[in-house]
């Protein structure tokens, strides 16, 4: 039963950090590869303002807000400069820097062995540390962040969002300041990517950098874009998927090592496939093999 | 004397891979973040053929890079002709590759393993010493490489008929249909050239530090970094532009530490997208159709 809990909890982590992604990557279009960086900003800080000056859980988590929110503003407003295929690579390079980080500096992250003792969080004097108090905060902050995002997208801001992700030149012509809409929805994805970071180093009570590398940034990504890059219920449902795939994997009988990769060249596969069904060109422009034939 | 011979050797296989993927980029309007895979690969064969088989250095090389180059290739073939007959948005190509990446990625960490494998051979790995410097032969191959390759390439592209056709068809493909050339044959050519060169970084990069399956993404953003900052377009710029990425981020780990390395690199990419959006030779891409 603790390991279902356990599952549980970490479906509501990504499920909370795919959502927040699919505000840039799915409804602005801005794909993004730098959510692990939020992700694990979130986490350190957390685990830095806690183990030093243990400060209580509300505090730390605004504090981590904050300092993902302005992270992400200064690298969106770096990265809007930047046509389509740059875009990636900046938030890629965003992605390496704080990585770079978070493993190099070791005087203020510990380096690569992470920070150790993350005390558990006590919320109004209650003590967070059983798996099920923990997966009714965790639950109750993924429903906020998912009922604030619907609200967003079905919203006038929303409705910008998806305009611009579609046509940017079309939406400029309406008189919409496309880069600063932009700039706001990368820096609320930011910002709310830092809750479940916050969450994640209290539950562990141990984070090191291995928990926020590329991969993972990719692999969230993933969910998003086989989660329909839109829908915040379907990205919940692929989330679940594919946080269970390995488990699922590992009952069949499979050893835990491949279980892994095998996991990865499905939703590897996924994207392929996704692509192929869905990726076409809203708007057809005629190809050079039409002329041919 | 010495940090000059180690940035021309790490600039050496930067350009290469700088260079494999700006040909793509360049003939297909695709960021294909599948190359990598083919890159890792190659290390990946010869260490097959030559640690596990046994075969000869030489021929597990060069049937490595044989290999790779019909694998990039059938990647075109296969999947990408695909999406570019069902005219997909250009995200869809990056994200799919991305895909293949990952799913080739994890077969080679099943097949042989996540930990770091080693392809190096004796004779290549003799060092040669002159009064204070040393260099191992392995470097002077892979800068000499990068030089005959740039070369071979730049005249290619401007002698060779097939080298005026790809010319074409990075500029503008419609119009080269409309003037008869086969584009999704060129394109191929293209993709067949890319592959082999970034086998051959493959085989440099994984000789100089241990190849291990994540390996050849890391490589290929130094090369988009490198492709970025040198600009579209320009060979020479490449070949500049992987001259100075190499020069900073040894001077990085001269002068404050080497773990910065990586950082360093991202650092002077969005220092030069801030100043010149365009790149350091400023070429443009005509990349939005209105």
């Amino acid at each position: 039963m603790d390991y279902i809990l356990h599952l549980l909890i970490f479906i509501s982590f990504y499920i909370m950090l795919a959502q927040s992604l699919s505000l840039v990557a799915g409804l602005s279009g801005q794909i993004s590869l730098a959510h692990a960086g939020f992700f694990g900003i979130g986490a350190y800080t957390t685990a830095i303002l806690s183990t030093t000056f243990n400060t209580p859980f509300l505090v730390s988590m605004l504090v981590s807000f904050g300092l993902a929110g302005i992270i992400a503003l200064v690298v969106s407003r770096i990265a809007i400069r930047t046509v389509d295929d740059y875009y990636i690579i900046i938030t890629l390079g965003i992605q390496v820097i704080i990585y770079s980080i978070f493993n190099n500096w070791q005087g203020l992250t510990n380096g690569p062995l992470g920070i150790t003792s993350i005390p558990p969080i006590t919320l109004f004097g209650l003590d967070i540390s059983s798996k099920w108090s923990f997966l009714l905060l965790s639950g109750t902050l993924t429903a906020l962040i998912w009922f604030l995002l619907h609200n967003l997208s079905t919203s006038p801001f929303g409705r910008i969002l998806r305009g611009l992700s579609e046509d940017e030149v079309f939406t400029k012509s309406l008189g919409k300041n496309v880069g600063q809409y932009k700039v706001i929805s990368f820096t609320i994805s930011g910002m709310l990517a830092a809750t479940p970071g916050v969450l994640y180093a209290h539950y562990i009570s141990y984070i090191d950098p291995s928990s926020f590398t590329v991969e993972e940034s990719i692999f969230i990504l993933s969910i998003v874009i086989i989660g329909g890059m839109r829908n915040l219920t379907r990205i919940f449902l692929a989330a679940s998927i594919l946080v269970l795939l390995p488990e699922a994997l590992r009952f069949i009988g499979m050893p835990s090592s491949i279980a892994a990769n095998v996991r990865q060249i499905i939703y590897g596969l996924a994207l392929v496939l996704i692509m192929f069904r869905y990726g076409k060109n809203k708007i057809p422009k005629v190809s050079p093999q039409k002329i041919e034939s | 004397m010495q940090h000059v011979l180690n940035i021309l050797h790490l600039s050496s296989i930067y350009f290469l891979v700088a260079l494999s993927f700006a040909l793509i980029y360049e003939a297909t309007r695709f960021f294909n973040l599948a190359h990598a895979a083919v890159i890792t690969l190659t290390g990946y064969f010869i260490f097959c053929f030559y640690n596990q088989i046994g075969l000869n250095y030489s021929l597990s090389v060069s049937i490595a890079l044989l290999l790779s180059t019909a694998f990039g290739t059938l990647l075109f073939l296969g999947p990408f002709r695909i999406l570019m007959r069902s005219q997909a948005a250009s995200l869809s190509y990056l994200v799919s590759s991305l895909g293949i990446y990952i799913a080739i990625t994890s077969i080679i960490s099943i097949i042989w393993g996540n930990a770091t494998i080693n392809i190096q051979n004796d004779l290549l790995s003799t060092v040669l010493t002159y009064n204070d410097f040393s260099i191992p032969f392995y470097s002077i191959v892979s800068i000499v490489v990068a030089f005959v390759v740039y070369f071979l390439i730049s005249t290619a592209l401007k002698k060779l008929n097939i080298g005026n056709q790809i010319r074409c068809v990075s500029q503008n493909p419609e119009l080269s249909t409309i003037l008869g050339i086969k584009v999704e044959r060129v394109q191929m050519i293209t993709f067949a050239m890319a592959s082999f060169i970034g086998g051959l970084a493959g085989f440099f990069y994984g000789y100089g530090s241990d190849l291990s399956p994540w390996k050849g993404f890391q490589v290929l953003l130094y090369g988009v970094i490198v492709m970025i900052v040198g600009g579209i377009g320009s060979k020479s710029g490449l070949l500049i532009s992987s001259l100075v990425i190499a020069s900073i981020q040894y001077g990085s780990a001269y002068f404050i530490e080497s773990k910065w390395m990586d950082g360093m690199a991202f650092i002077c990419l969005l220092i030069v997208l801030i100043v010149r959006p365009l790149g350091l030779s400023g070429r443009k891409l005509k990349k939005v159709e209105i």
